[in-house]
């Protein structure tokens, strides 16, 4: 039995803004349903919906940050129309490429001037604000996140009229009123709302978890460059990984983002807790063995693309369709 | 209505049968989304608790989460009925058959 894949694209639609990597109950839940008949239409509704509520969920955690922000930007907004209306600062008669060795120096200045603030106030550089806000790393109080945030919304804001205005002659209203809202949206909005990453993988009572991988599991075939497939049983393959699953080689096999599923799975099986259990009954490939083989799964990908599509654009449509239909029931 | 899907469902309660559960008595689809949305503030208040279950190859081996409603919870849902029962009760309406 080879389960059905649901649309890759909904499912880095739910990782990215559906925070079923905080939640993975909720994925299971979904490719549960999925397996169990749910057509893709179904999977990528309920994608949409889980998506609104990671997204009012971030938004409501992370309000009093987004105010300020908001705020700041709106304050700077008022002092450079402020400056605007006064034709300041004006513009630089000279050559394009003095502008640009202007435009350059700014932005040096302005990232020097910025790391120092950084520096001065949270001790980093080049903080995440957003995952220090929500207290996922570091130690500076809220209160001075949030104005830091404020303040960096308000002079990055400042700082990029004041360089257009030095460069380019002089822009209308609805110019500026537009350079203002991209601005807004692509350099503070935006990255402010950047997900925090995944909390630590909770821990699963379960004694045996390879038994949780039914008989019927497909086995991992692996194509080596010489042509030739190796076939890894489901039992000796858990084992392997078992035996081996150390940190390194997560990161060997994670590290591969198109591995595949049932690697993926095993390998998320053979957690910490089940390490000393499995040891035991271990006698399988070496960690290097191992890796080496994961290395050429991911170069090809999947041996269904390998063996069924060898013609370049049946295996792009058919990598459109597990894009955006997954594998058909 | 997740509370009361909670209590018929007993033990056995996790993501997928509490939506079947709401979808078979309501007639309704439910978003499993939005079903996890009510149940974390459901938690949140102290109204329901959760355990990690076991992972399923099918699953892509992830836990599923089993849901169990507290005393708390079960004292919400009766107060909630009789709320419901005194709102209905006497609704000139619904006693002409109107509605």
């Amino acid at each position: 039995m080879i389960f059905r894949r649901p649309p890759a694209l909904a499912n880095w639609l739910l990782d990215r803004l559906g925070c079923t990597r905080r939640n993975p109950a909720l994925a299971g839940d979904l490719l549960e349903e999925f397996r169990s008949g749910r057509s893709a239409a179904w999977y990528w509704r309920q994608t949409l919906v889980v998506v609104a509520n990671g997204i009012s969920n971030s938004g409501a955690g992370l309000r009093p940050y987004l105010l300020a922000l908001s705020a700041a930007y709106v304050a700077q907004f008022v002092v450079t129309l402020a400056l605007w209306s006064r034709n300041s600062p004006h513009a630089l008669h000279v050559s394009g490429w003095t502008k640009f060795g202007v435009w350059l120096l700014m932005q040096f200045v302005y990232w020097g001037y910025e790391s120092l603030v950084n520096q001065l106030v949270v001790g980093t550089r080049s903080p995440n604000l957003t995952q220090m806000y929500c207290a996922v790393e570091g130690d500076a109080p809220r209160s001075t996140i949030v104005a830091l945030a404020a303040y960096q919304s308000f002079s990055l804001g400042l700082a990029s009229y004041c360089l257009c205005a030095l460069i380019f002659p002089r822009f209308s209203l609805p110019g500026l009123v537009a350079a203002e809202m991209t601005w807004f949206v692509l350099w503070v909005f935006a990255p402010a709302l950047k997900r925090p990453p995944a909390l630590p993988a909770e821990t699963v009572e379960d004694e045996q978890p390879w038994l949780a991988i039914p008989q019927s599991e497909p086995v991992l075939a692996v194509i080596l460059p010489s042509g030739r497939t190796i076939t890894l049983e489901r039992q000796s393959l858990a084992r392997s990984v078992f035996v081996a699953a150390d940190e390194d080689l997560i990161k060997v096999v994670f590290g591969h983002r198109r591995s595949l599923e049932l690697l993926r799975r095993v390998i998320w099986l053979g957690g910490r807790r089940s390490l000393s259990y499995i040891q035991e009954r271990a006698e399988s490939l070496s960690l290097a063995e191992l890796a080496a083989l994961i290395e050429e799964t991911a170069r090809t990908k999947s041996i269904i693309e390998a063996g069924y599509y060898p013609n370049r654009r049946e295996s792009f449509r058919q990598r459109l369709k597990l894009w955006f239909c997954g594998d058909s029931a | 209505m997740v509370l009361l899907a909670l209590i018929r469902l007993g033990e056995d309660a996790y993501g997928v049968p509490i939506c079947h559960e709401i979808e078979k008595r309501s007639g309704r689809e439910a978003a499993l989304g939005s079903v996890y949305a009510a149940l974390e503030r459901l938690e949140e208040k102290g109204l329901v608790t959760s355990r990690l279950g076991e992972s399923t190859a099918v699953r892509g081996g992830r836990a599923k989460r089993y849901f169990r409603v507290t005393a708390q919870g079960v004292r919400g849902v009766r107060q909630t009925q009789r709320a419901l029962t005194n709102l209905w009760r006497g609704l000139p309406e619904l006693d002409q058959g109107l509605a």
